[in-house]
């Protein structure tokens, strides 16, 4: 009797210890059922985030590409407005040189037609020859009356020899007045730089020596000196006629008053 | 704004006219003198924002109307580019000398003469 007894309160007793245990265990798991609930949880939360991050991963590229599009384009933008900046400022430059070559021709016409004085025309060409072209030792040579020969009317430095009288065909000038041919030396070995004849209709009234350029100029004539040569060519000589034409005039019209 | 104003000083006619004509179409005032006496009156009285001067001049040569335009306290700080016929050293040092800013030599360039006028008015 005792010993059933003893062997029943055990089996209680095992039992109550079972019942505990499994109550623990059910506690446990409870407990990690909600923590893998919040893994879980945290996981997708994690995957939304992910996605998220690699959604704007994708925008940001795509704006940088964008970007990178965008700012090569404006570099080519801004090269092609430098070049038509230098393209603009060179033409600016060559118009502002045409504007000065057009005003030392428009000066030197102006000069040349300024007057129906001999000596004031003969003034202009030496203003002409020395402060446009910039010459330091030349001639102006007239011919004389209907003869075949030049003398010296207007001068700068010009050496002795020069101002006799030279015959048509003589020397460089008297070959310039001979065949109303300009000739340019710019080397000078010649010892003239550049000889022109004066011509009205074709017939040499005169010559235009010159024998040594500035320093500065470098025995060089530049394109705007051998425009001032030819507008010399064909505007001096019709000049200095003009005033031959008025002094004979004047003088007739005096010598009809009386 | 109102316009800069420039004296130009040369006893050439044909000279003044060319610079004239290149500075006419530009935004300034010009006024001319033909000797160095004149452009040192004139300098005074018209208080011009440059003067263009050149050496070779009766009356007074550019040299000594320069010195004198430098002795003016009206007139000291106005800027001055001497126009030299030979560019050789001796004329050019003469001219820094005497006051002058800078110097161009004949035969004028016009774009030479526009960029000096600029590059001492501060344009």
């Amino acid at each position: 009797m005792n010993e059933t007894k003893e062997h029943g309160g055990y089996v209680l007793k095992v039992r109550e210890e079972t019942t505990r245990a499994l109550a623990t265990l059910k506690s446990e798991n409870e407990r990690f059922r909600m923590q893998l609930a919040a893994v879980e949880s945290d996981r997708a939360r994690l995957h939304q985030e992910k996605l998220n991050v690699q959604e704007q991963l994708m925008i940001t590229r795509d704006h940088l590409t964008r970007s990178v599009d965008d700012h090569s384009s404006l570099v080519r933008r801004l090269m092609d407005v430098e070049r038509e900046n230098e393209r603009v400022a060179g033409q600016f430059l060559d118009i502002e040189t045409q504007n000065a070559n057009l005003a030392n021709l428009y000066v030197a016409s102006y000069q040349l037609h300024g007057s129906l004085d001999r000596d004031e025309i003969v003034a202009a060409i030496r203003e002409i020859v020395i402060n446009l072209i910039g010459c330091e030792d030349f001639g102006i040579y007239e011919r004389v009356d209907d003869e075949e020969k030049l003398r010296l009317i207007g001068w700068f430095d010009v050496s002795p020899e020069s101002s006799q009288l030279i015959s048509f065909g003589e020397g460089i000038v008297g070959r310039v007045a001979a065949t109303g041919e300009a000739i340019i030396d710019e080397h000078g070995r010649s010892g003239i730089v550049a000889a022109v004849p004066l011509s009205v209709n074709g017939r040499v009234g005169g010559v235009i020596a010159l024998f040594r350029l500035l320093p500065q100029k470098g025995n060089s004539l530049e394109r705007l000196d051998h425009e001032l040569l030819n507008l010399l060519a064909s505007q001096a000589g019709i000049a200095l006629y003009s005033t031959a034409l008025h002094a004979d005039a004047t003088r007739r019209r005096a010598e009809g008053a009386l | 704004m109102s316009k800069k104003k420039i004296l130009l000083v040369d006893d050439s006619v044909t000279t003044l006219m060319m610079e004239q004509m290149v500075l006419r179409g530009q935004p300034y005032n010009v006024v001319t003198a033909k000797n160095g006496e004149e452009a040192v009156r004139m300098s005074e009285a018209e208080l011009p924002d440059l003067i263009l001067l050149d050496v070779m001049m009766p009356v007074m040569n550019g040299f000594e109307a320069c010195r004198r335009i430098r002795q003016n306290l009206a007139t000291l700080q106005i800027p001055i580019i001497m126009v030299t016929t030979r560019g050789e050293e001796n004329s050019v040092e003469t001219g820094f000398e005497s006051g002058c800013n800078d110097y161009i030599t004949k035969p004028i360039n016009g774009t030479e003469l526009l960029t000096k006028v600029r590059a001492l008015l501060g344009e």
